[in-house]
């Protein structure tokens, strides 16, 4: 009866709150109610400013999926959210103005989660914006990786948020990369 | 006490709960059980005790009388001088690194005797290689005319085209697609043929991309791939040669192959060979195959040395199984293979 939980980060409309929704079976999102100002946000309690979802699994089993609130200024919580947390998924929005920042941004602030557990970026908005792409993403990553001595090698891939699918692949890769032995062992 | 070089160093665990035993046997058995053998706390050489919990403290007061080498397990950083630490929570690798130093240890206080080793029997042999996969020439399928027809046309710095079987192909490097009108049943038929003359197949001409919208080279490649491969190997390669992945394939947006996202994890985190995935990994030798011919088509992997590094595995299997169950209908919606 014991509860998980997955955290879902990246910077705003990275995708996160459409990854959650596309997975989740119980969801308790907030996104229209954001704080467009500071004061309005300071006024809100921090499980307002975050997305969230639960994955039900058998024997009572929950796995619960954090999405951290997109803007900077609540990166105070991020540490918390992710306290005892079983591993990250990074969302990039290719079509933001540096990806490439973005994606260094947010490895630097999780870098010690990651070293505990494992990272899966996901890509996303790639369909409307090409550049700078995986290839760019990636070489970037391994300059990164080096620095934070991160993993050398993580998947990074292109995404679609809203499908089902794809973000069901990103929490697969995410489960095999956390134990490489999972099959063998549930057959 | 010490150990010879050769021979199983005896390890006795103790004051553990059931929750922190389980991990640690069950790493142990899976990581160090070629060098280490379980054996009484009394008779012990190597002791690991979880000095956390009274009956641990009590037992560490014992194995100090009997001068037995320590590990000690706490969430301290520092255990009783001298002592060999296992922080709380710990992983895998640090176990198996801790167990190495104690052994380096022990030897250290014993010079080998080789006359004295213990019978090879009681070593743990690693499995024969008997897995003889079937190999194919991937010049001779699709796979390989669309190789050549991407070589030139990064030469012409254009678009280019060849015809199989009356249908028409273009490819365009620049940007990355490749254009055709078939079914997927035909393609795959294609896919899998060897194909009667491969070189008098091969006319390329320079020609215009196509207005409608074309598919991405690399995912052709990778389904176009695996459906030449049908359990074989490309003919040129060493199946006890460590490789590791460069990168991962964009795997939420190409066609599915089964144990392909358990390869990947696998060759991301330790150097294997194809042999060692399908004998000490267990996994399905046509999806190794299936799997080595799509991925270093792309280029994804790399030749490596083993270093005996062990890819990584969870105290929380249980609850990321559940979770896994869960998940794998959601992601069989897309292509699949078989
Ligand atoms: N075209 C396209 N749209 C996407 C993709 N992924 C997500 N979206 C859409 O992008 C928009 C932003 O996504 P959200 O899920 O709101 O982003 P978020 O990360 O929650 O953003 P914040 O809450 O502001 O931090 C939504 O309209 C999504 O439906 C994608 O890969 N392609
Ligand atoms: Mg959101």
């Amino acid at each position: 009866m014991t509860d998980y939980k997955i955290v879902i980060t990246g910077p705003v409309g990275a995708g996160k709150t459409a990854a959650i929704a596309a997975i989740c079976d119980e969801l308790h999102i907030q996104t229209d109610e954001r704080a467009s100002d500071m004061t309005r946000a300071q006024k809100q309690s921090t499980t307002v400013a975050m997305d969230y979802g639960v994955l039900q699994l058998e024997e009572q089993h929950k796995v619960h999926l954090y999405g951290t609130p997109g803007q900077e200024r609540f990166d105070f919580m991020w540490d918390i959210l992710s306290l005892g947390g079983l591993g990250l998924i990074l969302l990039i929005n290719n079509g933001a103005k540096q990806p490439l920042q973005d994606l260094e941004f947010f490895l630097e602030k999780f870098q010690d989660f990651i070293r505990d557990t494992a990272v899966v970026v996901g890509v996303t908005h790639t369909d409307s914006h090409p550049e700078p792409g995986l290839a760019k993403l990636r070489s970037h990553y391994t300059q990164l990786a080096a620095r934070y001595q991160l993993p050398t090698v993580v998947p990074i891939f292109a995404v679609d948020a809203r499908s089902k699918e794809q973000v069901a692949v990103l929490l697969e890769t995410l489960l095999y990369s956390l134990d490489t032995d999972l099959v063998k062992h549930n057959a | 006490m010490t150990a010879h070089s050769g021979a199983l160093i005896t390890l006795a665990i103790s004051g553990c709960s059931d929750d922190t035993l389980k991990p640690l046997r069950f790493y142990f058995q899976k990581f160090a059980s070629a060098e280490f053998q379980l054996a009484s706390a009394d008779s012990a050489q190597l002791h690991l005790i979880d000095i956390d919990s009274p009956a641990g403290r009590t037992e560490l007061e014992n194995a100090q009388r009997r001068g037995q080498q320590l590990i000690c397990l706490s969430f301290d950083q520092q255990g009783p001088g001298g002592s060999l630490m296992l922080s709380k929570p710990f992983a895998h690798h640090k176990l198996v690194e801790v167990l190495k130093q104690a052994a380096a240890q022990l030897r250290r206080a014993a010079p080998p005797k080789p006359q004295l080793a213990t019978p090879a029997a009681a070593v743990v042999a690693k499995p024969k290689i008997n897995w003889q996969p079937e190999t194919y020439e991937p010049a001779n399928y699709l796979q390989g005319l669309v190789a050549a027809a991407m070589t030139k046309s990064s030469e012409f710095g254009s678009a280019v085209s060849f015809t199989v079987d009356a249908i028409n192909f273009v490819v365009c490097i620049e940007q990355n697609l490749i254009w055709y009108c078939c079914k997927p049943a035909k393609l795959r038929e294609l896919a899998s043929a060897e194909l009667a003359d491969p070189k008098a197949a091969i006319k390329l001409v320079v020609a215009d991309t196509d207005e409608s919208e074309g598919e991405a080279l690399d995912s052709f490649l990778w389904k176009v791939s695996s459906w030449a491969a049908r359990g074989r190997v490309p003919s040129n390669v060493d199946l006890n040669q460590s490789i590791s992945l460069k990168y991962w394939p964009n795997l939420p947006q190409i066609m599915r192959l089964p144990e392909c996202a358990r390869l990947c994890a696998i060759l991301s985190q330790a150097p294997r060979s194809l042999s060692q995935l399908v004998e000490q990994d267990q996994i399905n030798p046509d999806c190794v195959a299936n799997f080595y011919s799509s991925a270093s088509v792309l280029d994804l992997l790399q030749l490596s040395v083993d270093s005996g590094q062990q890819p990584r595995l969870s105290e929380h299997r249980q609850v990321l199984g559940k979770l896994l169950k869960k998940i794998k209908p959601y992601t069989q919606n897309h292509q699949q293979m078989h």
